[in-house]
Parts: structure tokens; C-alpha cells; sequence
């Protein structure tokens, strides 16, 4: 979808077009709306095929969007990819009805709408609106004043969309490995992949061969039931000097590090120990940039991929869950960024996300 | 009136209106919501107390609910709502939480382990909206007085015309 800078903007009532904060435009066509792609009741009768996924319903829409149902299972959940909607869980099959509404929009591809107004823009004032009728609603008329019956009906606010995409909350703690040894007559720290590494993630150990990589090492004790707890942690951001495909030294600063001026390591610790990437100083990993220009409504989906294992793992095609109706995490918003903060550990996930032109500290 | 045949489109730039996908397409539902509704439906609520102080006996596996605010909608249906829950202020064990939105649910994180969890949360019914708060104690649980109106939020909801597929966002 493209923008555009012709179109019909339309604001709410008694506010003028012209001068009118975005979010006081009802109806202004350049922009994606929470529009409806389809509103669906399924029968379903359906057992998991080989990649164990029941199969809802074939939307088509050729991209993955939001999407709600009222689907309740406590064995199965359901999901959403660019061609199908789905369920998985313990159970192999499912029998009953959903309702699913799909929404009309790529929500992972990043989007965001035109801001002000159209160049030559000259309409100071308008009461004028319009309504054009729901098909799937045959008892409402254009002259009803009825919520409900209408696609489009501008003298009520509908809601279009500011900004949508995928984002990647603090993405470095998917990554980590352990340290299985340190050589203190050579400074080398040895590594190695974390057991069962079965992400490609936790496959993927370049950034401890990546000169001036910053990251943390820190010493495991074992809880009862093989839980790992930090006992120590080495407070400083250490950057990492390459030495081998097994081994790294490390340095106190990333300039150290491209010198190759290696700490003096003068005892060995215990082991194993965790390494973890860390982020680039001043670098926000926990936030989504919207730029709206107030702590906005924002709609989220969890995100998720199938990894797949010939020899080298490969992650697959993204694919999402239903709309959040509440989320594991607190989120602080300003007029610039939505902030992730976990409830009690650090928030990680893949998130599909939409910043609506609705403020979340005003009413209307 | 064949009410499939009226409305706008508008082609993308340098596409065909004959490619569908249109840029534009007045016949597809939009999320809305009435800005002229009374009781409100698009509504801010400063000062927004998390309710009850409860004080719950040790051993008491229980679930504690009540209704902290309610409006009848008057809509054909349950409606979909969004339902923003900012703290404005918590107890100072919890002073964390303090400037973070919660979408549909506010956790009313407790101190004190093994208790169970606090929270506010949003329900729509075929009349009524309404936000309640609740405590639900684990087995085994300390004996304990929760937080309730120790917290104070900022609640922003927003009633949209059409109907709701979730009802409720208690995570029970």
C-alpha cells in the first residue's frame, strides 16, 4: 500500500480541518485504518497435519496482520501466518466453531502514514461527513443512527493507524553461550554453545568471534533442579577480542579491543559461566520508535517463528498469535517511544505492534 | 438499494483500480467509536482507585472480585473495547510500576510471596461495562492485606461499534 497525498480528510465535529491535531480527523482516506478484511465463522472438523498445525481457515490475504477470535482452548492456541489460520497444542484435533476477524493491513512490514495536511490543502471548515453501508448488516439505512450497520460512518471517530511493524524487544537476550575454561598464562577464555542450543539464536555464537562485541560474563551456581542463579557477574561491559573459533580474550573498552589490548585475567573463576551479548552503550533495545507526538493506543501481537533442523537450523516464516488483550509487561509510553519493562525479569519477545492516531491521555 | 455497489476506492498510485487491493475502500469495516455517547464511550478517568484493601487469612485459597466502575452501553451487542490503565501512583514497594501503561489488565504486583495476584481488568456483557478488581489467593497463601487503593491509575477505555470477541480480560 502506497501513500498518497490526494484524499478526503475529515475531521470530528466542531474542529476545523485545517489546524485539527491528527487525531482529530475522523476520517482522513491517505491513511491504514483497523479495517476488516474478513469477519469469519468457521466450522472447524480438522486434524494436525505433519507440521502438527490444524488448519482454520485459508485467508489469502498473501501477508500476516492482526487478527482476534474467540478461540478458547486450554490445549490449543491459535495463530495466524500470511496464508492460513491455525492451531497447535497437545491436542491432534479439533472439532467446533470460530469467529475470526482479520484485519487488512502487512502489520510486520513497517508503515508509517503521512503527517499534516495535503500541499494546497484549502477547506478551513466542513460539517459535512459520510456513511456508506456494512453489507453484512441489511437493517440499517444511511438516514439510521445506529453504532453499528455502517463500514464507513464519519460522524463517528474511526480509528486509522499511525505507525505499524515488527519489533524485536531486547533481542540480545536470545543469545547467549558459555565460557568452559580460562587460560590465565594466555588471558584466552574458552566457549562453547549453550547445551541444547535449539534456536538458531542460541546457535549463532558470532558475536564472540566479532571484534569490540560488548557483553556479560557472569559465574552459575546450580539451583535444585538444574535452574541456573547468577552468583557473580563481572559489573563491567566487557568487549571481546577474537582469538579462535573456541576461544576469546577480552579487553575494558570496545578502542581496547580493536587494539587487541587484552585484560590480564589472573584467576579463573568457575565454571561454566554465562556470556550474553550486551547493547551498545546509549542503544534502546527495549523500545519501539513511533514519533507521534503523544504517548499513544497501541495494539500488540506476539510473534513467533518455527525453527527447522536439517543439520543447520533455519528459522521460518514469521507467524502470530491473536491481538494481546493484556500483556506480561509494563510499557512506558512518551511522544516518542514505547518502552518494555518485564514484571518481574527482563520483557523479551517479538512483537507485532500498531500505534493508533489516538491518544491514550486524552479523551477524544 | 444493493448496498454491495456504493461507496469509494481509490487505486494505489500507478495501479489499476481493476487489481483490487485498493488503496482506499469505503465498503471495508473500520474500527469507530461514538465520541457523542452518553455515558460516554470514549472516556478518561483521573485519580482511578485500585479498590478494596482485602485482608486475607493465611490458608485461604480464594477469589475476591468487585465491580470499581460500570455503565450500561447501550449497545445491540457486547462491544469491543480497549482499555489503557496508566499508574499514577502505587505503595512504595511497588513504586516501579509508577508511569507504565498495562493494556486491558493492570497488575497490582504484591511483596509478599506465597499470596497470589492482584489486578484490574475490563468486562463487557450484553448491558453493562465494566472494570473490576480482583485477588486471587494460591494454597497455602501468607496472610495478607493486598494493595487496593494504595494504587491509583489513570484509566482511559474506549467503546468501539462493533462486537467484542474477547468479553472479559481477567486472566482467569
Amino acid at each position: 500500500m502506497e501513500d498518497s497525498d490526494m484524499g478526503i480528510i475529515i475531521a470530528q465535529q466542531g474542529t476545523p480541518v485545517a489546524g485539527s491535531a491528527d487525531y482529530q480527523r475522523v476520517y482522513d482516506s491517505r491513511r491504514r485504518f483497523m479495517e476488516l478484511a474478513f469477519r469469519r465463522e468457521v466450522a472447524v472438523d480438522a486434524s494436525a497435519d505433519a507440521a502438527g498445525r490444524i488448519i482454520v481457515f485459508r485467508h489469502g490475504l498473501g501477508f500476516v496482520s492482526m487478527f482476534e477470535s474467540d478461540f478458547k482452548d486450554p490445549d490449543l492456541s491459535i495463530f495466524m501466518d500470511k496464508e492460513v489460520v491455525f492451531l497447535r497444542g497437545s491436542k491432534s484435533h479439533y472439532q467446533g466453531t470460530i469467529t475470526l476477524r482479520i484485519y487488512n493491513f502487512p502489520v510486520l512490514e513497517e508503515y508509517t502514514a503521512v503527517k499534516g495536511l495535503p500541499e494546497g490543502f484549502s477547506s478551513p471548515r466542513s460539517e459535512i461527513g459520510a456513511k456508506f453501508l456494512d453489507t453484512d448488516n441489511p437493517g440499517v439505512d444511511v438516514g439510521d443512527n445506529w453504532p453499528v450497520g455502517f463500514s464507513v460512518d464519519t460522524t463517528k471517530k474511526i480509528l486509522s493507524i499511525h505507525k505499524h511493524g515488527f519489533a524485536s524487544i531486547n533481542p540480545r537476550y536470545r543469545y547467549s553461550a558459555r565460557a568452559t575454561a580460562i587460560d590465565t598464562a594466555t588471558d584466552t577464555i574458552t566457549f562453547s554453545a549453550t547445551p541444547g542450543a535449539d534456536t538458531t539464536e542460541l546457535r549463532d555464537l558470532s558475536w564472540l568471534q566479532t571484534a569490540g562485541t560488548p557483553i556479560v560474563y557472569s559465574s552459575l551456581t546450580a539451583m535444585p533442579g538444574g535452574m541456573p542463579i547468577v552468583d557473580s557477574i563481572i559489573s563491567a561491559t566487557l568487549y571481546v577480542i577474537p582469538v579462535s573459533s573456541t576461544t576469546f580474550k577480552v579487553a575494558y573498552s570496545r578502542a581496547q579491543a580493536l587494539a587487541g589490548n587484552a585484560i590480564d585475567l589472573t584467576s579463573a573463576g568457575s565454571f561454566p559461566a554465562y556470556l550474553r551479548p550486551q547493547a551498545e552503550p546509549g542503544e534502546m533495545t527495549d523500545a519501539i520508535f513511533h514519533d507521534v507526538g503523544y504517548p499513544p493506543t497501541f495494539l500488540l501481537a506476539q510473534v513467533y517463528y518455527d525453527t527447522t533442523s536439517n543439520g543447520v537450523l533455519t528459522k521460518g516464516e514469521p507467524y502470530v498469535g491473536p491481538m494481546i488483550e493484556r500483556i506480561q509487561a509494563r510499557v512506558a509510553a512518551d511522544s516518542r517511544y514505547l518502552t518494555f519493562h518485564g514484571v518481574q525479569s527482563v520483557f523479551i519477545a517479538y512483537l507485532a505492534y500498531v500505534i493508533l492516531k489516538d491518544p491514550a491521555e486524552l479523551a477524544r | 438499494m444493493n448496498r454491495g455497489t456504493y461507496g469509494m476506492a481509490a487505486a494505489k498510485r500507478g495501479h489499476d483500480m481493476s487489481e483490487g487491493d485498493w488503496l482506499n475502500d469505503t465498503s471495508k469495516v473500520k474500527w469507530s467509536a461514538d465520541l457523542e455517547r452518553d455515558p460516554k464511550h470514549v472516556l478518561i478517568m483521573e485519580n482511578f482507585r485500585g479498590g478494596t484493601k482485602w485482608t486475607i487469612p493465611a490458608n485461604t485459597p480464594t477469589r475476591y472480585i468487585e465491580t470499581l466502575y460500570a455503565i450500561r452501553h447501550g449497545m445491540p451487542f457486547p462491544p469491543k473495547f480497549l482499555c489503557y490503565f496508566y499508574a499514577r501512583d502505587a505503595p512504595s514497594a511497588q513504586v516501579g510500576a509508577v508511569g507504565q501503561y498495562m493494556i486491558g489488565y493492570a497488575y497490582m504486583l504484591t511483596n509478599a510471596f506465597p499470596m497470589g495476584e492482584e489486578g484490574i481488568f475490563c468486562e463487557v456483557d450484553d448491558e453493562w461495562f465494566y472494570i473490576k478488581h480482583y485477588v486471587e489467593t494460591v494454597a497455602g497463601n501468607s496472610a495478607n492485606t493486598f494493595y487496593g487503593s494504595d494504587y491509583n491509575f489513570r484509566v482511559r477505555y474506549m467503546l468501539l461499534n462493533q462486537p467484542a470477541l474477547v468479553k472479559s480480560t481477567a486472566p482467569f
